[in-house]
Protein backbone atom coordinates (compact mmCIF):
# COMPACT_ATOMS: atom_id res chain seq x y z
CA UNK A 1 0.00 0.00 0.00
CA UNK A 2 1.37 3.37 -1.05
CA UNK A 3 2.37 5.56 1.85
CA UNK A 4 3.20 9.23 1.95
CA UNK A 5 4.81 10.51 5.11
CA UNK A 6 4.95 14.16 6.10
CA UNK A 7 7.80 14.33 8.53
CA UNK A 8 7.78 17.62 10.46
CA UNK A 9 7.21 19.58 7.23
CA UNK A 10 7.57 23.37 7.39
CA UNK A 11 7.72 26.16 4.88
CA UNK A 12 9.15 29.48 5.99
CA UNK A 13 8.89 32.68 3.93
CA UNK A 14 11.11 35.31 5.48
CA UNK A 15 10.20 34.90 9.11
CA UNK A 16 6.65 33.70 8.44
CA UNK A 17 5.83 30.01 8.85
CA UNK A 18 3.28 29.32 6.11
CA UNK A 19 3.34 25.63 7.05
CA UNK A 20 4.49 24.74 10.51
CA UNK A 21 5.82 21.32 11.46
CA UNK A 22 3.21 19.04 9.94
CA UNK A 23 3.48 15.37 10.84
CA UNK A 24 1.12 12.95 9.18
CA UNK A 25 1.06 9.69 7.27
CA UNK A 26 -1.23 9.35 4.27
CA UNK A 27 -2.18 5.99 2.82
CA UNK A 28 -4.96 4.95 0.44
CA UNK A 29 -8.15 6.94 0.72
CA UNK A 30 -9.67 10.36 0.25
CA UNK A 31 -8.31 13.09 2.50
CA UNK A 32 -10.19 16.35 2.86
CA UNK A 33 -7.86 19.21 3.71
CA UNK A 34 -10.00 21.89 5.31
CA UNK A 35 -8.95 25.33 6.33
CA UNK A 36 -9.68 28.99 5.88
CA UNK A 37 -7.93 31.04 3.21
CA UNK A 38 -4.30 31.51 4.17
CA UNK A 39 -4.22 28.43 6.38
CA UNK A 40 -1.31 26.99 4.37
CA UNK A 41 -3.26 24.37 2.41
CA UNK A 42 -1.94 25.34 -1.02
CA UNK A 43 1.63 25.63 0.25
CA UNK A 44 1.41 22.17 1.79
CA UNK A 45 -0.02 20.68 -1.40
CA UNK A 46 2.69 22.33 -3.49
CA UNK A 47 5.31 20.78 -1.25
CA UNK A 48 3.65 17.37 -1.53
CA UNK A 49 3.75 17.77 -5.31
CA UNK A 50 7.46 18.61 -5.14
CA UNK A 51 6.88 22.00 -6.76
CA UNK A 52 7.89 23.94 -3.69
CA UNK A 53 10.96 23.13 -1.65
CA UNK A 54 10.42 22.12 1.96
CA UNK A 55 12.24 24.48 4.34
CA UNK A 56 12.31 22.04 7.26
CA UNK A 57 11.43 18.36 7.50
CA UNK A 58 10.94 15.78 4.77
CA UNK A 59 8.24 14.28 2.60
CA UNK A 60 8.73 10.57 2.06
CA UNK A 61 7.04 8.33 -0.45
CA UNK A 62 7.45 4.68 0.48
CA UNK A 63 10.34 5.74 2.70
CA UNK A 64 12.23 7.67 0.01
CA UNK A 65 12.43 11.43 -0.04
CA UNK A 66 10.36 12.73 -2.95
CA UNK A 67 13.08 15.14 -4.10
CA UNK A 68 15.40 12.19 -4.60
CA UNK A 69 12.75 10.22 -6.49
CA UNK A 70 12.37 12.96 -9.12
CA UNK A 71 10.47 11.81 -12.22
CA UNK A 72 9.69 8.47 -10.60
CA UNK A 73 7.61 10.35 -8.01
CA UNK A 74 6.08 12.78 -10.49
CA UNK A 75 4.88 9.79 -12.49
CA UNK A 76 2.65 8.88 -9.55
CA UNK A 77 1.17 12.36 -9.36
CA UNK A 78 -1.96 13.96 -10.69
CA UNK A 79 -2.30 17.60 -9.71
CA UNK A 80 -4.90 20.29 -10.13
CA UNK A 81 -3.45 23.62 -8.98
CA UNK A 82 -5.63 26.26 -7.39
CA UNK A 83 -4.75 28.75 -10.13
CA UNK A 84 -5.18 26.35 -12.98
CA UNK A 85 -3.76 27.89 -16.15
CA UNK A 86 -3.99 26.85 -19.76
CA UNK A 87 -2.68 27.89 -23.13
CA UNK A 88 -5.66 29.80 -24.49
CA UNK A 89 -5.07 28.88 -28.12
CA UNK A 90 -5.15 25.15 -27.37
CA UNK A 91 -8.34 23.15 -27.85
CA UNK A 92 -9.48 20.95 -24.95
CA UNK A 93 -8.25 17.85 -26.75
CA UNK A 94 -4.90 19.37 -27.69
CA UNK A 95 -4.44 20.57 -24.13
CA UNK A 96 -4.98 17.10 -22.73
CA UNK A 97 -2.77 15.53 -25.40
CA UNK A 98 -0.04 18.02 -24.48
CA UNK A 99 -0.24 17.13 -20.81
CA UNK A 100 -0.38 13.44 -21.67
CA UNK A 101 2.89 13.93 -23.55
CA UNK A 102 4.39 15.65 -20.48
CA UNK A 103 3.19 12.73 -18.38
CA UNK A 104 5.05 10.41 -20.76
CA UNK A 105 1.92 8.56 -21.83
CA UNK A 106 2.45 6.91 -25.25
CA UNK A 107 0.56 8.79 -27.96
CA UNK A 108 -1.88 6.03 -28.96
CA UNK A 109 -2.75 5.24 -25.37
CA UNK A 110 -3.07 8.96 -24.66
CA UNK A 111 -5.56 9.51 -27.49
CA UNK A 112 -7.94 6.89 -26.06
CA UNK A 113 -7.50 8.11 -22.50
CA UNK A 114 -8.13 11.73 -23.50
CA UNK A 115 -11.40 10.78 -25.21
CA UNK A 116 -12.44 8.80 -22.14
CA UNK A 117 -11.65 11.66 -19.77
CA UNK A 118 -13.39 14.23 -21.95
CA UNK A 119 -16.50 12.03 -21.75
CA UNK A 120 -16.08 11.66 -18.00
CA UNK A 121 -16.04 15.41 -17.37
CA UNK A 122 -18.72 16.07 -19.98
CA UNK A 123 -16.54 18.07 -22.35
CA UNK A 124 -16.75 15.70 -25.30
CA UNK A 125 -19.01 18.01 -27.29
CA UNK A 126 -16.56 20.90 -27.02
CA UNK A 127 -13.29 19.00 -27.32
CA UNK A 128 -12.28 20.83 -30.48
CA UNK A 129 -13.13 24.27 -29.15
CA UNK A 130 -10.41 26.56 -27.86
CA UNK A 131 -10.06 26.58 -24.09
CA UNK A 132 -10.22 30.39 -24.06
CA UNK A 133 -13.90 30.15 -25.06
CA UNK A 134 -14.73 27.95 -22.04
CA UNK A 135 -16.66 29.06 -18.97
CA UNK A 136 -14.99 28.90 -15.52
CA UNK A 137 -16.75 25.63 -14.71
CA UNK A 138 -15.66 24.05 -18.00
CA UNK A 139 -12.05 25.08 -17.41
CA UNK A 140 -12.22 23.54 -13.95
CA UNK A 141 -13.59 20.31 -15.40
CA UNK A 142 -10.77 20.29 -17.93
CA UNK A 143 -8.40 20.71 -14.99
CA UNK A 144 -9.92 17.70 -13.27
CA UNK A 145 -9.56 15.67 -16.48
CA UNK A 146 -5.89 16.52 -16.84
CA UNK A 147 -5.23 15.57 -13.22
CA UNK A 148 -6.64 12.12 -13.93
CA UNK A 149 -4.38 11.52 -16.93
CA UNK A 150 -2.01 8.62 -16.44
CA UNK A 151 -4.10 7.08 -13.65
CA UNK A 152 -2.12 8.72 -10.87
CA UNK A 153 -1.68 6.93 -7.57
CA UNK A 154 -1.47 10.23 -5.75
CA UNK A 155 -4.14 12.69 -6.77
CA UNK A 156 -3.86 16.21 -5.39
CA UNK A 157 -6.70 18.60 -6.04
CA UNK A 158 -6.50 22.17 -4.80
CA UNK A 159 -9.94 23.77 -4.63
CA UNK A 160 -11.28 21.45 -7.33
CA UNK A 161 -14.89 22.56 -7.06
CA UNK A 162 -14.28 26.32 -7.32
CA UNK A 163 -16.56 27.59 -10.07
CA UNK A 164 -18.57 24.40 -10.43
CA UNK A 165 -22.35 24.51 -10.24
CA UNK A 166 -24.21 22.13 -7.85
CA UNK A 167 -24.78 19.51 -10.55
CA UNK A 168 -21.12 19.59 -11.56
CA UNK A 169 -20.13 19.37 -7.89
CA UNK A 170 -22.15 16.20 -7.44
CA UNK A 171 -20.68 14.77 -10.63
CA UNK A 172 -17.19 15.60 -9.39
CA UNK A 173 -17.87 13.96 -6.02
CA UNK A 174 -19.02 10.81 -7.76
CA UNK A 175 -15.92 10.74 -9.96
CA UNK A 176 -13.65 11.07 -6.93
CA UNK A 177 -15.56 8.40 -5.00
CA UNK A 178 -15.21 6.02 -7.93
CA UNK A 179 -11.48 6.71 -8.12
CA UNK A 180 -10.72 6.47 -4.43
CA UNK A 181 -9.72 2.79 -4.44
CA UNK A 182 -5.97 2.13 -4.25
CA UNK A 183 -5.11 5.81 -4.41
CA UNK A 184 -4.18 8.67 -2.17
CA UNK A 185 -6.52 11.54 -2.98
CA UNK A 186 -6.03 14.87 -1.23
CA UNK A 187 -8.76 17.43 -1.68
CA UNK A 188 -8.16 20.91 -0.42
CA UNK A 189 -11.13 23.15 0.09
CA UNK A 190 -12.81 25.55 2.41
CA UNK A 191 -16.22 24.27 1.36
CA UNK A 192 -17.12 21.65 3.93
CA UNK A 193 -19.82 19.93 1.89
CA UNK A 194 -17.26 19.12 -0.82
CA UNK A 195 -15.54 16.63 1.43
CA UNK A 196 -18.27 15.66 3.86
CA UNK A 197 -19.60 12.81 1.74
CA UNK A 198 -16.46 11.49 0.12
CA UNK A 199 -13.52 12.02 2.47
CA UNK A 200 -12.31 9.10 4.55
CA UNK A 201 -10.20 11.40 6.68
CA UNK A 202 -10.40 15.09 7.42
CA UNK A 203 -7.35 17.25 8.06
CA UNK A 204 -8.01 20.62 9.62
CA UNK A 205 -5.37 23.29 9.05
CA UNK A 206 -5.05 26.67 10.64
CA UNK A 207 -2.14 29.11 10.69
CA UNK A 208 0.08 26.57 8.93
CA UNK A 209 -0.53 23.95 11.63
CA UNK A 210 -2.49 20.74 11.55
CA UNK A 211 -5.20 21.33 14.16
CA UNK A 212 -6.89 17.99 13.99
CA UNK A 213 -7.05 14.92 11.81
CA UNK A 214 -9.20 11.85 11.71
CA UNK A 215 -12.21 10.24 10.12
CA UNK A 216 -15.52 12.06 10.02
CA UNK A 217 -16.92 10.19 13.01
CA UNK A 218 -13.86 11.15 15.04
CA UNK A 219 -14.24 14.79 14.03
CA UNK A 220 -17.93 14.81 14.85
CA UNK A 221 -17.30 13.21 18.22
CA UNK A 222 -15.11 16.16 19.13
CA UNK A 223 -18.03 18.57 18.97
CA UNK A 224 -20.78 16.23 20.07
CA UNK A 225 -22.69 17.97 22.85
CA UNK A 226 -21.42 21.33 21.70
CA UNK A 227 -24.01 22.06 19.02
CA UNK A 228 -27.28 23.56 20.14
CA UNK A 229 -30.52 24.69 18.63
CA UNK A 230 -32.75 27.32 20.10
CA UNK A 231 -35.49 29.70 19.13
CA UNK A 232 -35.18 33.39 19.92
CA UNK A 233 -36.99 36.63 19.16
CA UNK A 234 -35.94 38.30 15.86
CA UNK A 235 -34.58 41.40 17.65
CA UNK A 236 -32.20 39.20 19.68
CA UNK A 237 -30.65 37.54 16.63
CA UNK A 238 -27.95 40.13 16.08
CA UNK A 239 -26.73 39.96 19.67
CA UNK A 240 -26.57 36.18 19.55
CA UNK A 241 -24.63 36.26 16.32
CA UNK A 242 -22.13 38.64 17.87
CA UNK A 243 -21.63 36.50 20.96
CA UNK A 244 -21.85 32.95 19.68
CA UNK A 245 -20.64 30.89 16.75
CA UNK A 246 -23.87 30.59 14.82
CA UNK A 247 -23.70 27.91 12.17
CA UNK A 248 -27.23 28.44 10.92
CA UNK A 249 -30.01 30.97 11.27
CA UNK A 250 -33.53 30.45 10.00
CA UNK A 251 -36.63 32.59 10.30
CA UNK A 252 -39.65 30.59 11.39
CA UNK A 253 -43.16 31.45 12.55
CA UNK A 254 -42.11 30.93 16.16
CA UNK A 255 -39.14 33.26 15.83
CA UNK A 256 -35.54 32.89 14.70
CA UNK A 257 -34.15 29.39 14.92
CA UNK A 258 -30.44 29.38 15.67
CA UNK A 259 -27.88 26.62 15.48
CA UNK A 260 -25.07 27.48 17.84
CA UNK A 261 -21.69 25.88 18.33
CA UNK A 262 -20.60 26.43 21.92
CA UNK A 263 -18.98 24.47 24.72
CA UNK A 264 -21.75 25.36 27.16
CA UNK A 265 -25.48 25.62 26.72
CA UNK A 266 -26.03 29.12 25.35
CA UNK A 267 -29.67 29.44 26.47
CA UNK A 268 -31.79 27.62 29.01
CA UNK A 269 -34.19 26.27 26.39
CA UNK A 270 -31.46 25.36 23.89
CA UNK A 271 -31.39 21.67 22.98
CA UNK A 272 -28.29 19.72 21.96
CA UNK A 273 -28.39 18.40 18.40
CA UNK A 274 -26.25 16.09 16.26
CA UNK A 275 -23.26 17.93 14.82
CA UNK A 276 -22.27 17.95 11.19
CA UNK A 277 -18.91 18.72 9.61
CA UNK A 278 -19.76 22.39 9.22
CA UNK A 279 -20.19 22.61 12.96
CA UNK A 280 -16.78 21.00 13.43
CA UNK A 281 -15.26 23.53 11.04
CA UNK A 282 -16.93 26.40 12.83
CA UNK A 283 -15.93 25.05 16.23
CA UNK A 284 -12.27 24.93 15.29
CA UNK A 285 -12.14 28.09 13.28
CA UNK A 286 -14.06 30.30 15.66
CA UNK A 287 -13.08 28.81 18.97
CA UNK A 288 -9.51 29.99 18.69
CA UNK A 289 -10.39 33.48 17.46
CA UNK A 290 -12.72 34.32 20.25
CA UNK A 291 -12.60 34.51 23.99
CA UNK A 292 -15.09 32.13 25.56
CA UNK A 293 -18.24 33.84 26.79
CA UNK A 294 -19.02 33.81 30.43
CA UNK B 1 28.08 -33.74 -21.09
CA UNK B 2 25.67 -30.89 -20.44
CA UNK B 3 23.58 -31.96 -23.39
CA UNK B 4 23.28 -35.50 -22.07
CA UNK B 5 22.11 -34.17 -18.70
CA UNK B 6 19.56 -31.97 -20.38
CA UNK B 7 18.27 -34.90 -22.39
CA UNK B 8 17.89 -36.95 -19.19
CA UNK B 9 15.94 -34.12 -17.55
CA UNK B 10 13.61 -33.90 -20.52
CA UNK B 11 13.11 -37.66 -20.50
CA UNK B 12 12.19 -37.58 -16.84
CA UNK B 13 9.97 -34.52 -17.31
CA UNK B 14 8.03 -36.28 -20.08
CA UNK B 15 6.80 -38.81 -17.58
CA UNK B 16 5.74 -36.17 -15.05
CA UNK B 17 2.35 -34.55 -14.89
CA UNK B 18 2.00 -31.21 -13.11
CA UNK B 19 -0.59 -30.96 -10.41
CA UNK B 20 -3.45 -29.05 -12.10
CA UNK B 21 -4.31 -27.19 -8.88
CA UNK B 22 -0.74 -26.06 -8.31
CA UNK B 23 -0.38 -25.11 -11.97
CA UNK B 24 -3.55 -23.02 -11.79
CA UNK B 25 -2.35 -21.35 -8.62
CA UNK B 26 1.05 -20.57 -10.10
CA UNK B 27 -0.51 -19.12 -13.25
CA UNK B 28 -2.87 -16.98 -11.17
CA UNK B 29 0.12 -15.65 -9.21
CA UNK B 30 1.97 -14.83 -12.44
CA UNK B 31 -1.10 -13.09 -13.87
CA UNK B 32 -1.47 -11.04 -10.70
CA UNK B 33 2.14 -9.90 -10.85
CA UNK B 34 1.75 -9.01 -14.54
CA UNK B 35 -1.45 -7.07 -13.84
CA UNK B 36 0.22 -5.11 -11.04
CA UNK B 37 3.27 -4.34 -13.12
CA UNK B 38 3.15 -0.84 -14.52
CA UNK B 39 4.91 -0.36 -17.79
CA UNK B 40 6.33 3.11 -18.04
CA UNK B 41 7.25 4.92 -21.15
CA UNK B 42 10.55 6.75 -20.85
CA UNK B 43 10.76 9.28 -23.67
CA UNK B 44 14.07 9.56 -25.46
CA UNK B 45 15.69 12.99 -25.98
CA UNK B 46 14.48 12.85 -29.60
CA UNK B 47 10.91 12.29 -28.39
CA UNK B 48 11.24 15.20 -25.95
CA UNK B 49 12.36 17.47 -28.79
CA UNK B 50 9.47 16.18 -30.89
CA UNK B 51 6.99 17.02 -28.11
CA UNK B 52 8.42 20.51 -27.91
CA UNK B 53 8.34 21.06 -31.65
CA UNK B 54 4.76 19.84 -31.80
CA UNK B 55 3.49 22.32 -29.25
CA UNK B 56 5.53 25.43 -30.05
CA UNK B 57 3.14 28.23 -30.93
CA UNK B 58 2.76 28.89 -34.69
CA UNK B 59 3.29 32.61 -33.96
CA UNK B 60 6.81 31.78 -32.78
CA UNK B 61 7.62 29.99 -36.04
CA UNK B 62 6.12 32.86 -38.07
CA UNK B 63 8.21 35.44 -36.21
CA UNK B 64 11.31 33.28 -36.44
CA UNK B 65 10.73 32.81 -40.16
CA UNK B 66 10.19 36.55 -40.48
CA UNK B 67 13.59 37.21 -38.88
CA UNK B 68 15.31 34.80 -41.25
CA UNK B 69 13.58 36.36 -44.24
CA UNK B 70 14.54 39.83 -43.05
CA UNK B 71 18.20 38.82 -42.79
CA UNK B 72 18.16 37.21 -46.24
CA UNK B 73 16.55 40.29 -47.79
CA UNK B 74 19.05 42.49 -45.99
CA UNK B 75 21.97 40.46 -47.29
CA UNK B 76 20.62 40.53 -50.84
CA UNK B 77 19.82 44.24 -50.86
CA UNK B 78 23.06 45.35 -49.21
CA UNK B 79 25.14 43.16 -51.52
CA UNK B 80 23.38 44.72 -54.52
CA UNK B 81 24.10 48.20 -53.21
CA UNK B 82 27.73 47.31 -52.45
CA UNK B 83 27.25 48.45 -48.83
CA UNK B 84 30.00 48.89 -46.25
CA UNK B 85 30.40 46.58 -43.21
CA UNK B 86 28.87 49.17 -40.85
CA UNK B 87 25.73 49.32 -42.99
CA UNK B 88 25.29 45.57 -42.79
CA UNK B 89 25.84 45.63 -39.04
CA UNK B 90 23.42 48.51 -38.46
CA UNK B 91 20.39 46.49 -39.52
CA UNK B 92 21.54 43.02 -38.65
CA UNK B 93 22.41 44.04 -35.06
CA UNK B 94 18.79 45.17 -34.62
CA UNK B 95 17.51 41.84 -35.96
CA UNK B 96 19.99 39.94 -33.73
CA UNK B 97 18.66 41.81 -30.68
CA UNK B 98 15.08 41.01 -31.68
CA UNK B 99 15.99 37.36 -32.05
CA UNK B 100 17.23 37.32 -28.47
CA UNK B 101 13.97 38.81 -27.25
CA UNK B 102 11.94 36.37 -29.31
CA UNK B 103 13.88 33.35 -28.05
CA UNK B 104 13.40 34.22 -24.38
CA UNK B 105 9.91 35.51 -24.90
CA UNK B 106 8.98 32.07 -26.21
CA UNK B 107 10.56 30.45 -23.16
CA UNK B 108 8.72 32.90 -20.91
CA UNK B 109 5.48 31.59 -22.37
CA UNK B 110 5.66 28.74 -19.86
CA UNK B 111 5.14 31.19 -17.05
CA UNK B 112 2.65 33.51 -18.66
CA UNK B 113 -0.53 31.45 -18.51
CA UNK B 114 -0.28 29.94 -15.05
CA UNK B 115 0.87 26.67 -16.59
CA UNK B 116 4.25 26.52 -14.87
CA UNK B 117 2.93 24.97 -11.66
CA UNK B 118 1.10 22.26 -13.52
CA UNK B 119 3.98 21.52 -15.89
CA UNK B 120 6.45 21.31 -13.02
CA UNK B 121 4.37 18.50 -11.48
CA UNK B 122 4.49 16.39 -14.66
CA UNK B 123 6.86 13.53 -15.37
CA UNK B 124 8.67 15.63 -17.97
CA UNK B 125 8.78 18.75 -15.90
CA UNK B 126 9.22 22.44 -16.56
CA UNK B 127 12.97 22.48 -16.03
CA UNK B 128 13.42 19.79 -18.68
CA UNK B 129 11.06 21.49 -21.12
CA UNK B 130 12.77 24.80 -20.50
CA UNK B 131 16.19 23.31 -21.24
CA UNK B 132 15.02 21.78 -24.50
CA UNK B 133 13.26 24.96 -25.58
CA UNK B 134 16.32 27.07 -24.73
CA UNK B 135 18.62 24.79 -26.69
CA UNK B 136 16.22 24.70 -29.63
CA UNK B 137 15.50 28.40 -29.93
CA UNK B 138 18.92 29.78 -29.05
CA UNK B 139 20.60 27.08 -31.14
CA UNK B 140 18.51 27.92 -34.20
CA UNK B 141 19.21 31.64 -33.73
CA UNK B 142 22.95 31.10 -33.41
CA UNK B 143 22.92 28.99 -36.59
CA UNK B 144 21.03 31.70 -38.48
CA UNK B 145 23.35 34.45 -37.22
CA UNK B 146 26.45 32.38 -38.03
CA UNK B 147 25.25 31.72 -41.57
CA UNK B 148 24.40 35.38 -42.02
CA UNK B 149 27.87 36.32 -40.74
CA UNK B 150 29.32 34.02 -43.39
CA UNK B 151 27.28 35.80 -46.06
CA UNK B 152 28.38 39.24 -44.89
CA UNK B 153 32.01 38.05 -44.67
CA UNK B 154 31.89 37.01 -48.29
CA UNK B 155 30.29 40.27 -49.44
CA UNK B 156 32.65 42.55 -47.47
CA UNK B 157 35.84 40.49 -47.55
CA UNK B 158 35.98 40.53 -43.78
CA UNK B 159 36.93 37.66 -41.47
CA UNK B 160 33.76 35.73 -40.68
CA UNK B 161 34.56 35.33 -36.97
CA UNK B 162 34.77 39.10 -36.54
CA UNK B 163 31.28 39.63 -37.91
CA UNK B 164 29.93 36.77 -35.82
CA UNK B 165 31.29 38.49 -32.69
CA UNK B 166 29.67 41.84 -33.67
CA UNK B 167 26.30 40.13 -34.13
CA UNK B 168 26.44 37.81 -31.15
CA UNK B 169 27.03 40.70 -28.73
CA UNK B 170 23.57 42.32 -29.24
CA UNK B 171 22.03 38.84 -29.38
CA UNK B 172 23.49 37.76 -26.03
CA UNK B 173 22.78 41.11 -24.36
CA UNK B 174 19.14 41.11 -25.45
CA UNK B 175 18.87 37.52 -24.18
CA UNK B 176 20.10 38.69 -20.79
CA UNK B 177 17.63 41.59 -20.63
CA UNK B 178 14.69 39.50 -21.74
CA UNK B 179 15.46 36.61 -19.40
CA UNK B 180 15.74 39.09 -16.56
CA UNK B 181 12.31 40.54 -17.38
CA UNK B 182 10.73 37.11 -17.85
CA UNK B 183 12.18 35.61 -14.68
CA UNK B 184 12.09 38.50 -12.26
CA UNK B 185 9.06 40.58 -13.16
CA UNK B 186 5.50 39.38 -12.91
CA UNK B 187 4.48 41.55 -15.86
CA UNK B 188 7.70 40.75 -17.68
CA UNK B 189 6.04 37.89 -19.51
CA UNK B 190 3.36 39.99 -21.12
CA UNK B 191 3.37 40.64 -24.83
CA UNK B 192 3.55 44.40 -24.25
CA UNK B 193 6.61 44.22 -22.03
CA UNK B 194 8.33 42.09 -24.65
CA UNK B 195 7.42 44.61 -27.37
CA UNK B 196 8.84 47.48 -25.32
CA UNK B 197 11.96 45.41 -24.70
CA UNK B 198 12.29 44.67 -28.41
CA UNK B 199 12.15 48.39 -29.26
CA UNK B 200 14.70 49.30 -26.59
CA UNK B 201 17.02 46.42 -27.50
CA UNK B 202 16.78 47.32 -31.20
CA UNK B 203 17.68 50.97 -30.51
CA UNK B 204 20.58 49.99 -28.26
CA UNK B 205 21.89 47.48 -30.80
CA UNK B 206 21.76 50.09 -33.57
CA UNK B 207 23.58 52.75 -31.52
CA UNK B 208 27.18 51.55 -32.19
CA UNK B 209 26.60 51.96 -35.93
CA UNK B 210 26.50 55.73 -35.35
CA UNK B 211 30.22 55.42 -34.64
CA UNK B 212 31.47 53.13 -37.46
CA UNK B 213 35.06 53.22 -36.14
CA UNK B 214 33.86 51.00 -33.26
CA UNK B 215 33.70 48.15 -35.77
CA UNK B 216 37.41 48.60 -36.57
CA UNK B 217 39.94 45.90 -35.68
CA UNK B 218 41.34 48.16 -32.95
CA UNK B 219 38.18 47.72 -30.93
CA UNK B 220 37.68 44.03 -31.60
CA UNK B 221 39.03 43.10 -28.17
CA UNK B 222 36.29 45.24 -26.57
CA UNK B 223 33.63 43.33 -28.51
CA UNK B 224 35.23 40.03 -27.57
CA UNK B 225 35.31 41.00 -23.91
CA UNK B 226 31.65 42.04 -24.05
CA UNK B 227 30.72 38.75 -25.66
CA UNK B 228 32.58 36.64 -23.11
CA UNK B 229 31.20 38.70 -20.25
CA UNK B 230 27.70 38.47 -21.72
CA UNK B 231 27.93 34.70 -22.03
CA UNK B 232 29.13 34.41 -18.41
CA UNK B 233 26.29 36.61 -17.14
CA UNK B 234 23.74 34.72 -19.24
CA UNK B 235 25.01 31.36 -17.97
CA UNK B 236 24.82 32.64 -14.37
CA UNK B 237 21.29 33.87 -15.03
CA UNK B 238 20.22 30.49 -16.37
CA UNK B 239 21.77 28.72 -13.37
CA UNK B 240 19.92 31.08 -11.05
CA UNK B 241 16.65 30.44 -12.89
CA UNK B 242 17.07 26.69 -12.55
CA UNK B 243 17.70 27.03 -8.83
CA UNK B 244 14.61 29.20 -8.40
CA UNK B 245 12.56 26.82 -10.51
CA UNK B 246 13.62 23.79 -8.46
CA UNK B 247 12.92 25.63 -5.21
CA UNK B 248 9.58 26.73 -6.63
CA UNK B 249 10.26 30.45 -6.24
CA UNK B 250 9.93 31.11 -9.95
CA UNK B 251 6.76 29.05 -10.24
CA UNK B 252 4.68 29.80 -7.16
CA UNK B 253 4.22 33.56 -7.22
CA UNK B 254 1.44 33.66 -4.66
Amino acid sequence: MLELKLDNVSKIYGGHRAVDGIEYILSHGVYGLLGANGAGKTTLLRMICGILEVTEGRILCEGTEIRKMGAEYRRLLGYLPQNFGYYPEFTARKFLMYLAALKAIPKREAADKVEELLRLVDLEQVKDKKVKTFSGGMVRRLGIAQALLGEPEILILDEPTAGLDPKERIRFRNIISALSKNRIIILSTHIVSDVEYIADKILLMKGGKLLSAGDIEHMLSQVRGKVWECCIRPEEAEAYQANFSVSNLRNTEQGVKLRIVADDCPLTDAVPVDPDLEDVYLYYFREFDREPLS
Amino acid sequence: MVRKRQEKIWERAAGMKPDPQKKKKSLACIEEVIADKKIHNIPSPAELIHIQLQYISPVFWLLQGGMLLLLLLLLYQMARMGAELADYLWWSSIVAAWMGILANGAVGRYFSHGMAELEQSCCINLSQMWTIRMILTIGVDICILTLFSGGVAMCTNTFFGRIAVYLLVPFVLSNICCLLAVSALRGGRSRYTLMVLAVLAGLTAAAPSLFPEIYGTAYLWVWLCMLVLGIIVFAAQIKNCYGRMIRGEMICWN
